[in-house]
């Protein structure tokens, strides 16, 4: 079965800064994958090489086998046509309201009448838990929650064949940010569509994925499901897990560890 | 020997700085150019975005009217108070009208217009647009299939360089109208006599280039800031960086430019 995104060898520098290093990635048709990382890891450079925001230095990106890593102009269009992104910050654009920043690329692209695309806009905003009465507000007046669900909505407005995430619960109160896991899930379900998610948040990981990418310093160091990940012996991956290293590797940095000859006393101490 | 390897390490360190600076310059000129070109495709292939041109040309053209009309009329008619001073002096107060308009149409009408227009309009458009690089909503839009240059430069763009003429020609009208009513109301001049004296050695050739420089005054304005928000970068600050280095940048390209399109206009 051909990958829905296969990655290989992605290299990306900014600079004399390497943050991505020989990254190699498949992603299954209908499959949602979670690639976790701490900050500064190169997950959002992965995800804008994706999309093609960012141009790498080398290795390819294929879509349905297709070479597209430097695709331009029309070829590129029409690939962007089958992807659908939610932003960290959602990403509204402000002088629009609601509705026509969840119909924007149906509107503006592909003409559809004002009517359709205000009854689409209700429908969308029903699917993410919102009602009608957002539709005419600007994107200012909305909280933090409803931006994201919004910014959902406009993901899925066209019914892209892949959905890209960028840290979708960041910012976000701990029950919001279940509420957005799960919509996330259920869209990617109901839509049929491939996932790809980036986060350094474990609880969100879990309920997204089902496959997991973990990120180091720019390369993916390991990959699994969620139960294997919670199994790993990997250092790094427990590490992340637990927010701290595994015994064995604690006590290996302590027996490792030199003595410490202290050069000056308190007086009165000895 | 010691004071000589310190001058010539500071020798290097200087032609270092200025081989910096140089190509920094060159480097942003280039992205200037290859900036224009771009918005020039925008504004020449579809898809348009009317309703957004419509937006921009209330924005930018309706909105500074007011701003444009009070700089007008005040220059006009410190212009007929000077004037006066000067032409008092040997006589020749027939030829403050003349001189008004004259002073008004061809130059402080396009290059005051131009130079408010650049601190309202130029900061705005920077400020804007260097807020939706950084909120990522120029990424939004890329990933919607939207070119950022046809959506969002090219309106801007074409709109300051069509209001910006209509904006000069209310400035011309509103500047003669302050040199009128000084010379009328404060000089005691004549109404009729004065309004002959206005239109009598006034040429279309007058107006049109003023006009002409104030469509190239808006182009400036539009593509510097649209120039510096679309590259600004590093949040809040960066996003005050690119308004002022919009209104900085685009004052002194009027300002040369002024001077380059009176020699090829005149000359």
């Amino acid at each position: 079965m051909t990958p829905k995104i296969r990655i290989r060898n992605l290299c990306k520098s900014f600079g004399p800064k390497q943050v991505l290093k020989n990254v190699n990635l498949d992603v299954m048709p209908g499959e949602s994958v979670v690639v976790l990382g701490g900050s500064g890891t190169g997950k959002s450079v992965l995800l804008k090489c994706i999309i093609g925001l960012i141009e790498p230095d080398s290795g390819t990106i294929e879509i349905d086998g297709v070479d597209i890593t430097h695709k331009k102009g029309k070829d590129r269009d029409l690939l962007l046509e089958k992807f659908g992104m939610l932003f960290q910050g959602g990403a509204l654009f402000d002088s629009l309201p609601v509705w026509k920043n969840i119909t924007f690329r149906l509107l503006y692209n592909q003409k559809m009448p004002v009517d359709n695309a205000r009854q689409l806009a209700e429908k969308t905003l029903k699917s993410v838990g919102l009602t009608k009465d957002v539709m005419d507000l600007s994107p200012s007046e909305l909280s933090g929650g409803m931006q994201k669900r919004v910014g959902l909505a406009r993901a899925i407005a066209s019914k892209p064949e892949i959905l890209f995430f960028d840290e979708p619960t960041t910012g976000l109160d701990p029950l919001m940010c279940g509420v957005i896991d799960s919509l996330i899930r259920s869209c990617i379900t109901n839509l049929g569509a491939t996932g790809v998610t980036i986060t350094h948040d474990l609880t969100s990981a879990r309920f997204i994925a089902d496959k997991i990418a973990m990120i180091k310093e720019g390369e993916i160091i390991w990959e699994g499901s969620v139960a294997e990940m919670d199994r790993s012996k990997n250092k790094d991956v427990y590490a992340f897990i637990h927010g701290h290293e595994t015994n064995q590797q604690q006590k290996q940095k302590t027996t490792k560890r030199p003595k410490v000859v202290p050069l000056r006393t308190r007086k009165g101490t000895r | 020997m010691n004071n000589l390897c310190a001058i010539s390490h500071k020798s290097i360190g200087i032609v270092q700085r200025v081989g910096t600076v140089t190509l920094d310059f060159l480097a942003s000129f280039g992205r200037l150019v290859l900036f224009t070109w771009k918005a020039i495709q925008g504004i020449l292939r579809p898809p348009y975005y009317f309703s957004e041109l419509g937006r921009q040309l209330y924005s930018i053209g309706y909105l500074s009217l007011p701003v444009v009309g009070l700089t007008a009329i005040f220059t006009g008619m410190v212009l007929a108070l000077q004037s006066y001073t000067g032409f008092s002096r040997f006589s020749a107060e027939s030829a403050i009208a003349t001189v008004v308009i004259l002073s008004v149409t061809r130059e402080l009408g396009p290059v005051l217009g131009g130079l408010m227009v650049a601190g309202r309009v130029g900061a705005s458009i920077a400020a804007e647009l260097g807020t939706m690089r950084v909120t990522e909503q120029i990424d939004a839009l890329t990933t919607l299939n939207t070119n950022p240059f046809q959506y969002l430069v090219a309106p801007r763009v074409l709109a300051a360089t069509i209001t910006l003429p209509l904006l000069v020609l209310c400035a011309d009208a509103i500047g003669v109208f302050g040199g009128y009513l000084v010379s009328i109301h404060k000089l005691g001049f004549n109404s009729a006599l004065y309004l002959e004296q206005t239109f009598k050695y006034l040429e279309s050739e007058d107006v049109i280039s003023g006009l002409t420089k104030a469509a190239v005054f808006g182009f400036v304005i539009g593509l510097f800031g649209c120039f510096q928000g679309y590259h600004s970068k590093g949040g809040a600050q960066g996003v005050g960086r690119a308004t002022t280095s919009a209104v900085v940048s685009s004052s002194i390209a009027i300002l040369i430019l002024n001077y380059v399109l009176t020699a090829l206009l005149f000359g």
